[in-house]
């Protein structure tokens, strides 16, 4: 785009856009995540249970069988309690140790624990129960009645084998209690983890309660961030861009109908000017004219009196206002042309001079004081003297217009010239009524005037002529009155080396 | 005498230089507030102004005069030769109203009717003068004269002796300076103007 700089008012508002769009994509992100986690550990918790509810019941099924042949075991008629407890041990690795106990076989190992007796003691026969093991931690035993001969069957269970490998993520971890009892921890680091399941097995007399616990993870990854991130600095880019140029578009046509406004209210301003201008001249030459065309009847007849003294003043009078009407029209020349001005080495101090003889008399009439003092350095600057003079002229006409009004006794304007950072600073300063902030705003504007009569193109072409000597004029408001600052480059010469 | 008033130098002088040549005695004045501040009031004459003054226009300067009872007659000159300011200075009783630049033989005939007028003034101004003098009865005693009654009509018309018209004739014929029916006549109608 041809003058789209970035447009830095907006900066902050799109950052936010940014910002609120990213987090509202990883909410999103992290929502779906969620989601699918609960569901996969859900599903993961069934299918622990299923496992495990099967591998009890096969503890049960492996006793009803053991029940089976004991009696013939007992009676030494068999040692098929032997093999079969074998083979299952053989084939099942969690399945540690099986015993028959009775009176002739007394318990060993874990068996011997007399709470392996309480347990057993009271239960009907053919009944079963399940009790941690307080040899083994993480086993427990599994115990069922038998009538003949009069005992029980054990089997130490390794709790830790009860699910196959790899059905657990790394990041899971089981936490198996039998009454109340902790048989399996989860490793150390999956301790104070999070728990998302938990049942216990009904069914099979081995009443374990489990709990399934994983460490919490990152449901948003930071590639996934990233991406979101990227993804959404685009959209609002794109939209943006969108935005832009919808805009640019707009001001082309608010510029368009401007342009049209424009070169209406110019040509408006122009027929209005001109005739302003027209009529400016015609005043202007008013004067000078009506002296000459006086002076010189004046003249013809003292001529034919034979008054020469009459005649010579006459005369006199006539060269001086002819110049004076030629004076008048070079400086309309200089209104009117655009041709660039020719600066020349001037002495400031003589210019401010020139014009205040011209401004003597209107001053004197307003009874407002001219205060203006010559530096005693001489303070030469490149500049061109007719509109520097105009310049100077506008601005105490200007001043003394305001005195006017304001009917002081006090009126003054001073001017005052000196040097500064390679420039020199001719200021004129009332002491007059000054003017508001909205007005000081507007008066460098053409055609805005605050004078009934004025036609706001003072200012205007003095700020137009200063430029166009390479200096700049300046208001700058002050506590009293209005004060106006002429900047103009020094004369090389008279900078220090 | 002419005053002349325009803040305007050169005009001032060529102007004044002008009048100088046909020796019209001129007063200049750089501004209004110069001439109401110095204007010899007791001797009339012919007021020139600049229309275009700062401060206080010709006009105002005008109307200030005539608010103090000096009625003298006033040619305005301008630059802005615009109906509107015409209209408004006839308004205001101004005598002539000329542009800028002013022809010679123009200034001189508006000087000229104003000078008419000057005298008029001066005219009527010492007939009301002498006017102020009479008595009420001699008033209406002129008054009858001046309507072409002789002194027996006139005693009848005011229910008084012959004798005593008489007497009051005799007594304003002193006070006007004249006896003559027709000069009584002349006096009493410039004093109406």
């Amino acid at each position: 785009m041809s003058n789209s700089s970035p447009d830095y008012r907006h900066r902050w508002l799109l950052a936010l856009a940014w910002g609120l769009l990213c987090a509202l994509m990883l909410a999103l992100q992290w929502w779906q995540a969620h989601a699918r986690q609960e569901q996969e550990q859900l599903q993961l918790t069934q299918t622990v249970q299923r496992q495990m509810l099967e591998k009890v019941a096969q503890h049960k099924a492996h006793l009803t069988a053991l029940t089976a042949v004991a009696p013939l075991d007992a009676a030494k008629e068999s040692s098929a309690l032997q093999h079969i407890a074998q083979s299952v041990q053989t084939i099942y690795p969690r399945v540690q140790e099986i015993q028959l106990v009775t009176a002739a076989t007394p318990a060993t190992g874990s068996c011997r624990d007399p709470a392996v007796a309480q347990t057993a003691a009271p239960l009907a026969p053919r009944a079963s129960a399940s009790l941690p093991d307080a040899l083994h931690p993480g086993h427990y035993l599994f115990l069922k009645k038998i009538a003949a001969p009069e005992g029980w069957l054990c089997v130490r269970i390794d709790s830790s084998h009860l699910l196959d490998d790899k059905v657990l993520p790394d990041d899971s971890g089981l936490r198996i209690r039998l009454h109340d009892h902790t048989l399996l921890e989860p490793a150390a680091q999956l301790q104070q983890s999070h728990k998302f399941g938990e049942f216990t097995l009904a069914g099979y007399d081995q009443p374990l309660q489990v709990q399934l616990l994983s460490r919490p993870r990152s449901l948003v990854s930071w590639s996934m961030a990233l991406i979101s991130a990227l993804i959404s600095a685009m959209l609002v880019g794109a939209a943006h861009l969108i935005w832009q140029s919808r805009q640019q578009a707009r001001r082309h046509q608010q510029r368009a109908q401007l342009l049209a406004n424009e070169a209406q209210l110019a040509h408006a301003s122009r027929v209005n000017g001109m005739g302003e201008m027209a009529s400016g001249i015609a005043h202007e030459l008013a004067q000078p004219v009506t002296a000459l065309l006086s002076q010189s009847q004046a003249a013809l007849r003292a001529h034919e009196l034979g008054k020469t003294e009459l005649l010579a003043t006459a005369l006199q009078a006539n060269v001086r206002e002819a110049r004076r009407a030629g004076a008048i029209l070079e400086r309309m020349r200089s209104y009117v042309s655009n041709a660039p001005s020719q600066p020349q080495r001037l002495d400031l101090a003589q210019v401010v001079d020139q014009a205040l003889l011209l401004l003597e008399g209107p001053a004197r009439q307003a009874k407002v004081a001219l205060c203006w003092q010559a530096p005693l350095q001489p303070c030469s600057a490149w500049a061109d003297p007719v509109a520097l003079e105009q310049v100077l002229h506008n601005l105490v006409r200007n001043a003394l217009d305001a005195l006017g009004q304001a009917q002081d006794a006090q009126a003054a304007i001073s001017i005052t010239l000196e040097q500064s950072g390679g420039e020199a600073l001719l200021m004129v300063q009332d002491n007059g009524p000054g003017m508001t902030a909205a007005t000081a705003e507007r008066i460098f504007e053409p055609f805005f005037t605050t004078k009934s009569d004025g036609m706001g193109l003072g200012l205007p072409l003095c700020a137009t002529l200063m430029e166009r000597m390479g200096g700049r004029l300046e208001y700058v408001p002050g506590p009293h009155g209005a004060r106006f600052v002429m900047h103009l480059p020094l004369d090389g010469t008279d900078l220090p080396a | 005498m002419i005053y002349l008033i325009d803040d305007d130098p050169s005009v001032r002088n060529a102007l004044h230089l002008l009048l100088q040549t046909y020796e019209l005695p001129v007063t200049c004045f750089e501004s209004p507030a110069d001439c109401l501040a110095h204007l010899d009031r007791s001797q009339p004459g012919i007021l020139i102004t600049d229309l275009r003054m700062p401060m206080m226009s010709g006009l105002q300067l005008h109307e200030q005069l005539m608010a103090q009872g000096v009625d003298w007659p006033t040619i305005v000159i301008t630059g802005h030769g615009d109906l509107h300011a015409c209209r408004r200075a006839f308004k205001a009783g101004v005598t002539d109203f000329l542009t800028k630049p002013i022809e010679e033989q123009t200034l001189l005939q508006a000087i000229e009717s104003a000078q008419t007028r000057l005298d008029q003034q001066a005219e009527r101004n010492e007939a009301r003068q002498s006017l102020r003098g009479l008595t009420e009865r001699e008033r209406e005693v002129l008054e009858l004269i001046t309507k072409g009654l002789g002194s027996k009509e006139i005693a009848a018309a005011l229910d008084i002796s012959v004798r005593t018209v008489d007497t009051h004739r005799a007594k304003l014929a002193e006070k006007l300076g004249t006896g003559s029916v027709a000069e009584q006549t002349r006096l009493l109608l410039t004093a109406a103007l």
